[in-house]
């Protein structure tokens, strides 16, 4: 704009009306201090090429978005028991898709989406799919274990306290930590076995706790993610058997199978990434399961999700699903679900009991969420 | 299981065995890089007749870009065809992964197994416009790593970003 027109403009300005000048009320520019009060889910939107997010939406059935925490490449999360804090375990690039690489752990707060504290931690981190086998907390919370993979794998057991890692376990052939009681977690085989490991403070550690071969990888492997039920471990198979591991002796032990689709008729078995999931009040076990299963399906999207009672060992419900490959389920009396898809969808189920018969409900839906939804866990 | 995948399993192993100790742990990863190298070599020079690509005379011919291409059996990623690079060549200026994993496929024109090295190529950003296919004939979870196709192959790299993926003949399975 020429100078010689800004000053008839500008004198113009001033003889607006007085009476316009008083009513106006300028807008002020502020940051939202606390996300929305109300149960929280939190997904995982893994990126393997800059910044993963973590967003945080509303439980409800809006799901209103209420913000994001923002980590490195392929993240890891894990939430808290009290749901107050996330951490996330993730690779930095100093040029992005190439350089020097640190990982760091963020520990964040989930009240206000800011970061509590940082520090890095052993560059083996593997850059891997969002799990929670990965990147777990002790039984106790004062130690995270963070899978390695170079791709020659171990666990690093990282001292929160001390804000380092005090330890890297050799795993060979072994993938996943799962924590069990005490300074001590389970991992999952390549030839058929799981074993158990435990360490001390000051970073030792012992020789790992064998088990008996307990699964074929080749005839009927089982995914990675197992759940824990009152202190046990179950496993889910490719075909869709369950695998009960008690862990809380030396080595692991195999105490119990159950096959969910026995008697069903249409290749059901399960698929996807988290494809199970559990409700402890209600006892009950949410699986992801698709139609006409084969070699090679294990990841495909789901087609329904089954209810298994755990407590009659049967098969109580089976309802429809929305092209999701990652579940979870609420903690409480009354799970409310949630469930992605490779397409980044997200959907919300409800749940309802009668005559023993569950039914879940979509009640929630938000379409293109994420462009990559690893994983999902609610603060509830 | 083939031998040449029991091989590089035992390398997987082998090189994290021992417990590592800081000193070694570069040293150990190099190790595991050289024995793979050497399977993946002797498994291409133990098979002196590679399968040839029929598929240009076929009478329902599959582009190489599609994800039912009989190759992309357990491929998990972009193709590198769709990204500046070809089945088996990386774009210009990325770099190959020094490791990979291992799918046996079918050729549908001779009905015998192959093993497929899934390479990624590395240090670029991922191409929008590229095919990305989700293929698993036999992939495993990390347990069995060298045929595990959820994390990044190029974590052994230099340069660690991921950008596509080729699928390479390397062998007849057994």
């Amino acid at each position: 704009m020429k100078s010689s027109t800004v000053l008839p403009i500008f004198l113009a300005s001033l003889a607006l009306p007085a009476v316009a000048q008083e009513t106006f009320t300028p807008e002020t520019l502020k940051v939202e201090e606390r996300i929305a009060e109300g149960p929280n889910v939190l997904v995982m939107d893994q990126s393997w090429n800059g910044a993963s997010t973590i967003d945080v939406l509303g439980a409800d059935g809006d799901l209103k978005m209420k913000g994001n925490m923002g980590a490195g490449t392929t993240a890891q999360m894990v939430l808290s028991k009290d749901g107050k804090s996330l951490y996330t375990g993730s690779i930095y690039m100093q040029r992005f898709t190439y350089g020097p690489v640190t990982a760091v752990l963020h520990e964040w707060d989930v009240a206000t989406l800011s970061r509590k504290r940082e520090f890095e931690i052993p560059t083996k981190l593997a850059h891997v799919e969002t799990q929670p086998a990965l990147f777990a907390l002790s039984d106790d919370e004062s130690y995270l274990l963070a899978q390695n993979a170079t791709p020659a794998t171990s666990i690093s057991v990282i001292d929160l306290k001390a804000e380092k890692a005090i330890a890297e376990i050799p795993t060979p052939g072994c993938w996943t930590a799962i924590p069990a009681t005490g300074m001590k977690f389970t991992t999952i085989c390549g030839d058929g076995t799981l074993a158990s490991y435990t360490w001390a403070a000051d970073g030792t550690f012992g020789k790992p706790a064998k088990s008996e071969k307990i699964f074929d990888p080749d005839a009927d492997a089982l995914f990675a993610n197992p759940v824990r039920v009152d202190g046990k471990l179950i496993y889910l198979s490719f075909k869709g058997s369950l695998y009960f591991v008690d862990d809380s002796g030396d080595a692991p032990v195999l105490t119990e199978t159950l096959n969910m689709t026995d008697g069903v008729l249409g290749k059901w078995a399960p698929g996807g990434s988290e494809a199970i999931a559990y409700n402890a009040p209600t006892g009950k076990l949410f699986v992801l399961m698709h139609s006409g299963a084969k070699e090679g399906s294990h990841k495909d999207p789901a087609r329904e999700i089954w209810t298994y009672d755990l407590a009659s060992k049967k098969l109580v419900g089976r309802s429809e699903a929305h092209h999701e490959n990652t579940l979870t389920a609420s903690k409480g009396d009354v799970p409310v679900l949630f469930a992605a898809s490779e397409e980044g969808n997200f959907t919300r189920y409800e749940y309802t009991e009668a005559d023993g018969e569950v039914t879940l409900t979509k009640a929630g839906e938000f379409e293109g969420l994420s462009k990559f939804p690893a994983l999902i866990a609610t603060d509830f | 299981m083939p031998r040449f995948i029991d091989n590089l399993f035992k390398s997987i192993d082998k090189a994290a065995e021992g417990q590592i100790r800081s000193a070694a742990r570069t040293k150990g990863r190099r190790s595991f890089l050289a024995k793979a190298g050497v399977a993946l070599l002797g498994a291409a020079a133990a098979t002196p007749i590679l399968p040839f690509d029929r598929r240009a005379n076929a009478a329902t011919p599959l582009p190489e870009d599609d994800c039912s291409y009989w190759k992309h059996c357990a491929l998990d990623g972009n193709l590198c065809s769709t990204s500046g690079g070809s089945l088996t060549s990386c774009p210009p200026g990325s770099s190959a992964s020094s490791v990979s994993w291992v799918g046996t496929c079918t050729n549908p024109d001779d009905n015998k197994d192959y093993l497929v090295s899934y390479n990624d190529c590395c240090g670029k950003p991922q191409v929008n416009s590229a095919t990305f296919c989700y293929t698993s004939k036999g992939e495993r979870p990390g347990y069995r790593m060298g045929l595990y196709n959820d994390i990044n192959w190029c974590m052994a790299n230099t340069d660690k970003g991921y950008h596509c993926t080729v699928s390479v003949v390397v062998g007849m399975a057994e």
